[in-house]
């Protein structure tokens, strides 16, 4: 037997704390894509070591695309900076402008890139393994903190380097580089402590918490807020051009409004940047007022890492709360509940509702199945400005269908480990089908709506046209979920659920053997695999197989009126009801599907 | 119900593979009504395959499976046949069990007086009262067993499958799932329990089949394998000695008390 001595030994280098906390970094990475919801991603032909292989393939692959993202970001942040005028606004106001709204977008990428694995990791018990570990309380802190910085280590890095070479390079201004590196590095402090907040109020007040009214509605509002960043992102990417130009119209319009800018995050470090690259406009007082701005910001950053690292650290070390998983441990409400009756539905209602329940309790579910109405929101905004909008009717609605199809993949993906169980139940394919093409239809719906309600409250003109033709896209719309699910979940010639390639026969031409993993004490057999999805490429399959029958109705229609002269709204309509007669009988009203 | 003469479960011939990999070579067994038939086997031997084929996770290479004379391809009759409790209990966590249950009785299609009733039974018997209504992420392992438990009892099956369904219980839940079990088989149903807890098997099972590297190397009641192995032995003496796992126990033994010592 050791003795204390053995066991006891001197305190490990950091170089040591940092591969011990590889550990809790890939365990933190395993459980974000194995458990929270990534499962439908899987492979399901891996071995259990290639399995593990992937993850680790696989992380490194989201990190290197990170990376050249932000890197392609960098440049593309600098080449806007180069072309930045607009009448009525000095040079250096406008690079501020274009600035802040990269460094915004950083931030952005940043945290809506490692939410995933950062929930990951305040939900893993990897740190709690560490514990039972002879290992001091601080270097269980210190390597849950180590841990925790590996998700981020690359791409962290590489947004600063990357921002700060971009402006070297194209601008020359090596004073300007480092004031953007100091920008782009205090909103990667910002995204990681913002990512592990949204992490905890995740895990606090979206997943931790059950039941009905008041509850639901707070949990609702809480999820809202933790999907803010994704929808963000989305925003920023798709209309940085209109928001940069909007600032700088505003701009010319309020000059004062330039100098409340120095003060406001994160166009102050914009103005600093502007300031020492020394770009035409640039003035002392500029640099005084943002200067001293950003220095309040690098505090706050500071500050919050702080915050940041001493909670990762306490919930470590705390010994009411063991384990830096356990820190973000989900406990049962306690209270007991004072009926038991169930609210039973009809079949293909309860896996409707059995999605929801789901789905509204998973930001990044969330985030997928918002994405057609948060879609609809520059719309509404340019519809409220009384902007000329970029489509018209028709293409919307078309494109609002197809960003709700999107929806389906993210409802069979919800199922996540939990399909292993739900394969076992008599669930027919086309409950499911027809609960997730309602969800998504659903959502293209509202999306038309909120729509409508803009163009009619602010009087335009396309509000009949949008009426009209996004009542007619209904048809197509649930057409293309339709196949979009039938694409993923059918089994041909069978009732019940399919998807995936779990445990199938082998294929004939390979010899089969005996597996050495029937000795006992070795369970290293063969597992089933949990996943609903064969690969990425399936899901791109359905996704757009799902596309093109929403597009079908409404490119015929168009060439209809170019080819024929026939009206386009009744061709339109008509096609959509036609084909989704089609589709639904194919999948729904099949005979093989009873 | 019955269509096959009292046999609940056919299995023949039954192979399955992953890959290269073959889990089950050739097993054939029956489960009758009224039994609670013991699945047993070293880890990896093949038990969770065939169940895992009897309730529709897992494809056949080759054999044939029948449920109270349904066969397999006949999938909606089968599951709805079947109460299944998995090895792994990998529920839907961001549910409560209230919400679980409601999700199982609305595709089971149950009527809610019944459901409500059979909840309310077990909810008290399985003294789950206080943890109705949090999240599954939030119970602990022997709570989602229970809830686990609950949802293959649910719509009162003719056969329950149950695959090591007293991980994580405590002493009273097993207790209680072991004597509704038991009622299950006087009351006409059957049921198939794997376990590695032998003397479990022994008590609770009116018959055993031991798997081994995919086949059946023993398969009858308790006296009936003690004649296959000439000695009056205890289920875990037969189950090492057809499994071939009896050699070098007592070497292993001497040989890690021996390092212990040293």
């Amino acid at each position: 037997m050791r003795t204390e001595q053995e066991v006891s030994h001197a305190s490990r280098r950091l170089a040591d704390l940092w591969r011990i906390s590889g550990l809790v970094y890939r365990e933190a990475m395993f459980q974000s894509l194995y458990v929270l919801k990534r499962g439908g991603q899987l492979p399901e032909t891996k071995a259990p070591g290639d399995f593990r292989r992937f993850m680790t393939q696989g992380a490194i692959v989201m990190k290197v695309f990170l990376c050249i993202f932000l890197a392609g970001t960098a440049v593309g942040a600098v080449l806007a900076v180069e072309k930045a005028s607009f009448p009525g606004v000095t040079p250096a106001v406008a690079m501020a402008v274009v600035v802040g709204i990269f460094v915004l977008s950083v931030m952005f990428i940043i945290t809506v890139m490692a939410i995933d694995v950062v929930t990951g990791f305040v939900a893993a018990k990897a740190v709690q393994t560490l514990v039972a570990l002879p290992m001091s309380r601080r270097e269980v802190a210190t390597t849950a903190l180590l841990g925790f910085l590996r998700i981020f280590d690359g791409p962290l890095v590489t947004g600063v380097v990357a921002f700060a070479v971009a402006h070297a390079v194209l601008t020359r201004s090596v004073l300007g580089a480092m004031a953007y590196a100091v920008g782009v590095a205090t909103a990667e402090a910002f995204a990681v402590v913002l990512a592990l907040s949204l992490a905890e109020l995740f895990y606090a007040r979206v997943f931790n918490r059950a039941g009905s009214g008041l509850q639901s509605a707070a949990r609702a509002l809480y999820l809202l807020v933790s999907i803010m960043p994704g929808v963000g992102m989305y925003l920023l990417f798709s209309y940085q051009a209109s928001a940069g130009k909007a600032v700088l119209s505003a701009v010319a319009a309020h000059p004062g409004l330039g100098v409340a800018l120095m003060f406001i995050y994160p166009v102050s470090f914009g103005f600093v940047v502007a300031v020492a690259s020394g770009v035409q406009g640039a003035s002392h007082a500029m640099l005084v007022g943002s200067g001293l701005a950003c220095l309040v910001y690098v505090g706050i950053a500071v500050l919050s890492l702080r915050w940041a690292a001493q909670r990762l650290s306490a919930r470590a070390l705390n010994s009411e709360v063991p384990g830096m998983g356990a820190g973000w441990r989900l406990s049962p409400t306690g209270a007991g509940a004072r009926s038991f009756r169930l609210k039973i539905v009809a079949p293909w209602l309860g896996v409707l509702v059995k999605d929801m329940r789901i789905v509204l309790r998973s930001p990044s579910e969330a985030a997928l199945l918002l994405m057609p109405a948060a879609a609809v929101v520059p719309w509404a905004i340019a519809m409220g400005s009384r902007g000329r909008l970029a489509m018209g009717a028709p293409d919307l609605v078309t494109f609002l269908g197809l960003m709700a199809v999107t929806a389906v993949p993210a409802l069979v993906n919800v199922e996540a480990v939990g399909y292993t169980y739900l394969r076992t139940l008599p669930v027919k394919a086309r409950w499911s089908l027809a609960a997730k093409a309602a969800v998504a239809t659903t959502t293209y719906v509202a999306s038309v709506i909120v729509l409508l309600v803009v163009s009619v409250l602010v009087g335009r003109g396309e509000a009949d046209q949008i009426a009209v033709f996004g009542a007619s896209g209904v048809m197509p719309t649930a057409a293309g979920s339709l196949v979009t699910g039938f694409a993923l979940l059918w089994r041909p010639g069978r009732a019940g659920l399919g998807g995936g390639r779990a445990a199938r026969p082998d294929r004939p031409h390979r010899r089969p053997h005996r597996s050495s993993d029937s000795r006992p004490g070795l369970n290293r057999g063969p597992r089933l695999r949990v996943s609903p999805f064969t690969s990425p490429w399936a899901y791109l399959k359905a996704v757009a197989s799902g596309g093109l029958v929403i597009a079908v109705p409404h490119v015929a229609a168009r060439i209809g009126r170019a080819a024929l002269g026939l009206p386009q709204l009744p061709t339109y309509f008509i096609l959509g009801l036609l084909e989704f007669g089609l589709v639904a009988a194919t999948t729904l009203l099949r005979p093989r599907a009873d | 119900m019955d269509q096959a003469g009292g046999v609940a479960v056919k299995v023949r011939d039954l192979v399955v593979q992953y890959g290269s990999v073959v889990a089950v070579d050739g097993l054939s067994f029956e489960v009758r009504r009224g039994e609670v038939y013991g699945l047993l086997g070293p880890n990896g031997a093949g038990k969770s395959s065939t169940i895992k084929t009897l309730v529709g996770l897992v494809e056949p290479r080759s054999g044939e499976v029948s449920v109270f004379g349904h066969p397999r391809s006949d999938e909606m009759t089968v599951k709805g046949l079947i109460g299944y409790v998995p090895e792994d209990v990998l529920l839907f966590d961001s549910l409560t069990p209230r919400e679980f249950l409601e999700f199982i009785a609305s595709v089971r299609r149950l009527p809610a007086a019944e459901a409500n009733s059979r909840v309310e039974q077990m909810v008290k018997a399985f003294r789950l009262e206080s943890h109705f209504d949090s999240p599954i992420a939030t119970l602990s392992l022997g709570t989602k067993q229970k809830v686990a438990v609950m949802a293959a009892l649910l719509h009162d099956p003719p056969l329950l499958i149950l695959d090591e369904p007293l991980n994580g219980l405590d002493a009273r839940t097993s207790r209680i799932l072991k004597e509704l079990v038991s009622l299950h088989a006087r009351k006409g149903g059957a049921a198939i329990f794997c376990t590695h807890i032998m003397e479990v098997a022994e008590r609770l099972c009116t018959r055993v089949g031991i798997v081994n590297h995919g086949r059946m190397v023993g398969e009858g009641t308790i006296d009936e394998l003690r004649a296959l192995v000439h000695a009056d032995e205890s289920l875990e003496n037969i189950f090492l000695k057809v499994t071939a796992e009896e050699a070098g126990i007592d070497e292993t033994i001497r040989a890690l008390e021996g390092e212990g010592n040293g």
